[in-house]
């Protein structure tokens, strides 16, 4: 696709044209001035709600917001913004603003688990936090603790709170929200290049003729790229085509050109039948060159469990769930999935033992043989049968659509641009479908191009930015980095100047497993860091339990108080996103950054604040001993290492950590802060009584800074280099690596990439995950064969169709589907408390069709009951909406506390990445 | 000072939380926390009656719904129940809510803004820009609820332009945007020169 480059040019062109200055505007449009209003005074910030990373200019008078518009600056949404976007002025202005700590109290004013909400002091509830925390980690270690962390954590603050649990506290119990939302497209990433995150970026949209959405309602769930993407289609209505693949109608289905409504799960189905095509029918159209030059086949285990618990007899578990978790286990090879599986060994009706559950990511190289083999039961006629999911469309039309996505994805000089975001990755084969995507781009040669390549969408607005560049999972550490890599722990434990053998290398336990760790007394004490995890886990009901009848101690910090909080001992009121400075990494990999606007409401204080002051409370002492993890691994103690760093057994984990001799070297004020406030590092003119009881003026040092500047040190000369702070603050974002001060659109292709340039080929894919791996063929590897070096080179993966754990039955008849809406943002905690976004959609919906309705014997506006084998909510029925399903299928969102669907979900997980599968489980609908 | 503050708070949880107890210190019962005022066990916090969306058939005199900041994209006062969906070919908002129609059927006609590509601030002579053609994205319409929660956002409008039933964003779009003078970090520029 040599033409690609002029194409671009001339794209840059109008572009450039436009953000150059001394650009010609349109008459009525007035040139930037820094001169407005009378006492408003504008500045850049970032959108708080989705992955897209919209530029919002906020107005402020007398320290308060007062409007806010779409920063025309902005690369991504240059001065547009969605609903929710323009809501943003309202959202930290609820009535019912969390202002002051809550602790639960008994009759003698000591904490008692069983008793209600008292406003407390900072200080008190720092004190029970920390006795509480002292409690377990004293006696059962530091594998007895957790953090629920989050995608929407600034940068800086899952930095310290990383920091605090890794280096600090020697857990490795932090994972966040995230996990729940983008850890099958990391696994897919890791696992196909060796490095996380997009290769492409927005401009792909300007660029490509050819938009396919896999199980990404764009319209809805990324507004402002699909107006990107509406304004590119409705404009070359002729060439540019869009398709839509989903398992009901949405209104991305709306603008599509095609519309494929898929029987869930069958997406792996329909990649393969994509690459089918291309190997067996349109073998002219392998981009040979690039297969041969960049990539080799691979495979991995497929009897990998689903990521459930792998005792169906736990003793919480009722009766009705048992047989589903059983496949945890093993299960019997459907007759669907029995084609797609006889490849690899397995027959209609045979059991599949799960061996593989625990080591389901190993991967070893095939012959194209072995990959082509793997790919012949994917027939029109096979994948039709396993995918048609509307049962009312007649299957020889579903056939044509299935046809015609293939030609366009083949189809020679054709750019094609493959969204995707919850669909595939939550998703029990999250990683398998994530990779299959790269199969078949890279077989056609279309992955890593200007408007061509396959591009995961992320859902939170720092996802990328602080859940996976700064590595908040239980394995990670920053710059995707691990901690079970002794040369990574060792590079970290030198950045943050703490002992050799400090950072545990045991992996910690993951989101759900967090929660499984709870009910099973294992984890006594949870903090919830900006998100909801009670509102967000499916199978809620086993959570509410552990957190309310097992002898542990929850706290939860937040702006409102949403389930998680309703379900904590000890609620922290937290600062939001314009009441503190901050960054996030958007789905671009573009990293922008913001400064504090407002001061906060009553007590709040931000989250970086309440990790750093918690830090106070531990002495080297304390943390840095010796600690058994396991029956295998003992952690030594560091403090005589620490001695002859000169720390004192008696220094705090603030001292250390956060308020070092460099940390103090980062003076405030900054001029780059000139004119704005900066609660941490000057306090605020609330005088907090902060952690000590005494008023809280401020750290004098500036930490965020700080921060940043230590942060940046993982990733700089290794591929995930960032600029320094005060850059962030001058431009619109920049997309990483940003080396020599320029960012980088394309990733792996040695035309704007600089690392893979410095390679001398044409593409590199430099990721160093897993590049040294064994051959094999789909049975399994070949220990009698030399392990193969794939430095540079992506793997092309075969991966089969199999059934989800939990397929609708006679008793539970209706696939489930849930996910989100346009007006509100995730559980709803911020936008339900807009008077305009809650009045737009007031109550998450059960979305159903007209005939699922009649079947009931319900109608529009009645309600229902939701059951599944787990729990049970009531929601109103909605026949004619924004979501249309099969008659197969229900859709409920999950924003709404009134109708809280995670009861009803199923807690199962790709085995791989650890990401629950919420878009489909079995429920059976019945009027209420 | 300080006092006030801390009785603001109090009361705010005064009168916003069920309240139990006698005592000096407030106790407040999590079911009267959040949105659904019932415990976490509970199956439902839905009421039995329905919501209804605001307003009638478009065109038939429906009170315009205030913006409360300057240039907030204003809610639908009419009911859209009935109305053909969003799709490539067909989009009803447009039929009579274009400038060239709208002073006809009484409807309030889309702003400049909406006739201009922001992205190459490009003027589209009077043609809509079409990455505005999802006119849901951005106004939706309302339904006939008090808030479960108030909120207490006081918004501002441009004195001499703005106001709840007028605005004009091309005229203030760049108020206030500052941009990077060295332009050292627009990369599209980069690439062009390249």
């Amino acid at each position: 696709m040599q033409e690609s480059r002029r194409d671009f040019l001339k794209a840059s062109v109008a572009t450039a044209a436009a953000t150059a200055a001394g650009m010609v505007l349109p008459s009525e449009v007035e040139a930037a001035s820094k001169v407005g209003e009378s006492g408003w005074r504008w500045d850049k910030a970032v959108c708080r709600f989705c992955g897209t990373g919209c530029g919002v200019m906020v107005a402020t008078k007398n320290d308060k917001i007062i409007a806010v518009k779409g920063d025309p600056a902005a690369p991504v949404n240059k001065g547009l913004n969605c609903i929710k976007g323009y809501f943003l002025a309202k959202i930290m202005y609820g009535a019912d603003r969390l202002t002051q700590p809550l602790l639960r109290v008994g009759a003698n004013g000591e904490f008692s688990k069983k008793g209600k909400f008292q406003p407390v002091s900072w200080e008190r509830a720092f004190d029970v936090m920390a006795d509480k925390f002292k409690e377990t980690y004293t006696k059962n270690g530091p594998t007895s603790v957790g953090i629920f962390g989050s995608g929407q954590y600034t940068i800086h603050e899952g930095y310290a709170a990383l920091k605090l649990m890794k280096a600090g506290f020697r857990s490795n119990n932090i994972d966040p929200n995230a996990r729940h939302c983008m850890a099958s497209a990391v696994a897919g990433f890791m696992q196909t290049f060796g490095i996380d995150e997009p290769a492409g970026c927005y401009d792909d949209i300007e660029l490509t003729d050819t938009i396919v959405t896999w199980g990404a309602n764009m319209a809805e769930m990324h507004p402002i790229l699909w107006s990107r993407v509406s304004d590119r289609k409705l404009t070359n209505k002729a060439n540019v085509k869009v398709v839509n693949l989903s398992t009901y109608t949405t209104r991305t289905s709306d603008l599509a050109d095609i519309e494929i409504i898929f029987r869930p799960n069958s997406d792996l189905a329909i990649w393969n039948y994509i690459a089918h095509e291309i190997v067996y029918n349109h073998p002219e159209a392998i981009d040979w060159k690039y297969v041969k030059d960049n990539t080799v086949f691979a495979t991995s285990w497929v009897n990998t469990g689903y990521g459930m618990r792998n005792n169906p007899n736990h003793p919480k578990f009722r009766a009705e769930e048992k047989d589903t978790v059983a496949k945890e286990v093993s299960k019997k090879v459907s007759n669907l999935e029995a084609p797609a599986l006889k490849p690899f060994g397995y027959d209609a009706g045979e059991t599949m033992k799960m061996t593989h559950n625990v080591n389901a990511s190993e991967s070893w190289v095939i012959s194209f043989e072995e990959f082509k083999r793997g790919l012949a039961p994917y027939t029109l006629d096979y994948t039709a049968r396993v995918a048609k999911g509307n049962p009312n469309e007649d299957i020889e039309e579903f056939k044509k659509k299935l046809k015609a996505l293939a030609d366009l994805y083949i189809e020679k000089g054709r750019k094609v641009v493959s969204f995707w975001t919850m669909g595939m990755n939550q998703h029990t084969r999250g990683t398998w479908v994530n990779s299959q995507s790269y199969m078949v781009h890279m077989l056609l040669g279309k992955q890593s191009k200007p408007g061509a390549g396959a591009f995961s969408l992320t859902g939170q607005p720092s996802a990328c930015g602080t859940a996976r560049e700064v590595g908040t999972f239980s394995h990670r550490l920053p710059a995707d980095m691990v901690v079970t890599n002794p040369k990574h722990r060792e590079h970290s434990e030198h950045i943050w100047k703490v002992p050799k053998g400090t950072i545990n290398p045991v992996p910690g336990s993951h989101f759900v497993k967090i929660m499984r760790d709870l009910e099973d007394g294992k984890v006594k004490w949870a903090w919830v860091q900006v998100n909801n995890p009670w509102q967000d886990t499916a199978n809620a009901n086993h959570w509410i339990k552990a957190a309310r009848e097992m002898d542990n101690f929850i706290v939860c910090s937040d702006a409102y108080p949403g389930i998680s909080a309703k379900v904590a001992d000890l609620i922290l009121p937290s600062a939001m996103i314009y009441e503190k400075w901050g960054g996030y990494g958007n789905a671009e990999r573009r990293t922008q950054q913001w400064r504090q606007q407002v001061t906060p409401v009553g007590q709040a204080m931000g989250d970086l604040w309440q990790t750093a002051e918690f830090a106070k409370r531990f002495t080297l002492a304390e943390v840095w001993k010796e600690w058994k993890i396991n029956d295998k691994v003992t952690l030594p103690s560091v403090l005589d290492e620490a001695k002859e760093m000169g720390y004192k057994p008696t220094d705090t984990l603030f001292d250390v950590l956060f308020a070092n001799k460099e940390a103090r070297s980062f003076k405030w004020p900054d001029p780059i802060g000139k004119g704005f406030m900066n609660t941490e590092a000057g306090g605020d003119k609330r005088n907090i009584l902060g952690s000590d009881g005494k008023p809280f003026k401020g750290y004098g040092f500036f930490i965020h800074k700080y921060i940043w500047e230590e942060y940046r040190k993982f990733g700089l000369g290794h591929g995930h280099d960032l600029a320094d702070f005060d850059t962030y603050h001058r431009v619109r974002g920049l997309k990483w690596p940003v080396v020599n001060g320029k960012e980088t659109q394309w990733r792996f292709n040695a035309k704007y990439d600089p690392y893979a340039k410095k390679t001398g080929r044409e593409f590199a894919f430099y990721g160093e995950f897993s590049k040294v791996i064994p051959q094999g063929t789909l049975a399994g590897p070949d220990a009698s064969k030399p392990k193969v070096d794939l430095s540079n080179k992506a793997k092309i993966y075969m991966h089969p169709y199999m059934d989800p754990p939990e397929v609708p039955t006679e008793d539970y008849p209706l696939w489930l589907c849930t996910g989100r809406v346009l007006e509100h943002w995730h559980s709803g905690t911020m936008t339900m408390r807009v008077p305009e976004l809650y009045r737009a959609v007031p109550e998450a919906l059960c979305y159903m069709h007209p005939e699922t309705a009649k079947d009931i014997g319900v109608k529009d506006g009645q309600l229902v009951w939701v059951e599944s084998r787990r729990g049970k909510v009531k929601a109103r029925v909605e026949t004619r909406g924004r979501n249309r399903p099969p008659k197969s299928l229900v859709y409920v969102p999950w924003f709404d506390e009134k109708v809280y669907i995670n009861k009803v979900c199923l807690d199962a997980t790709c085995p791989i990445s650890k990401q629950t599968d919420y878009k489909k489980c079995a429920v059976k609908v019945y009027k209420a | 000072m300080k006092r006030n503050v801390i009785s603001i708070v109090t009361a705010v949880i005064l009168g916003s939380t069920l309240l139990s107890g006698a005592g000096k210190e407030v106790q407040i019962a999590e079911e009267s926390l959040g949105l659904s005022k019932v415990s976490v066990d509970a199956d439902t916090g839905l009421v039995e009656k329905p919501f209804v969306y605001k307003g009638t058939a478009p065109g038939a005199g429906n009170k315009r719904i205030p913006r409360t900041y300057d240039n907030q994209p204003p809610m639908i006062p009419h009911d859209i129940s009935e109305l053909p969906i969003i799709t490539q070919e067909e989009n009803i908002c447009t039929s009579c809510h274009m400038p060239d129609v709208a002073p006809s059927v009484g409807a309030i006609a889309v702003p400049k803004s909406h006739l201009t590509n922001l992205r190459n601030m490009t003027d589209l002579k009077g043609e809509l820009y079409q990455g505005r053609w999802n006119c849901t994205q951005c106004h939706a319409p309302q339904a006939e609820l008090d808030p479960v929660v108030m909120n207490k956002f006081k918004g501002a409008y441009h004195k001499k332009i703005g106001g709840e039933y007028k605005t004009n964003l091309m005229k203030t779009l760049r108020e206030g945007v500052i941009e990077d003078p060295s332009g050292s970090f627009d990369l599209n520029k980069d690439l062009v020169a390249d």
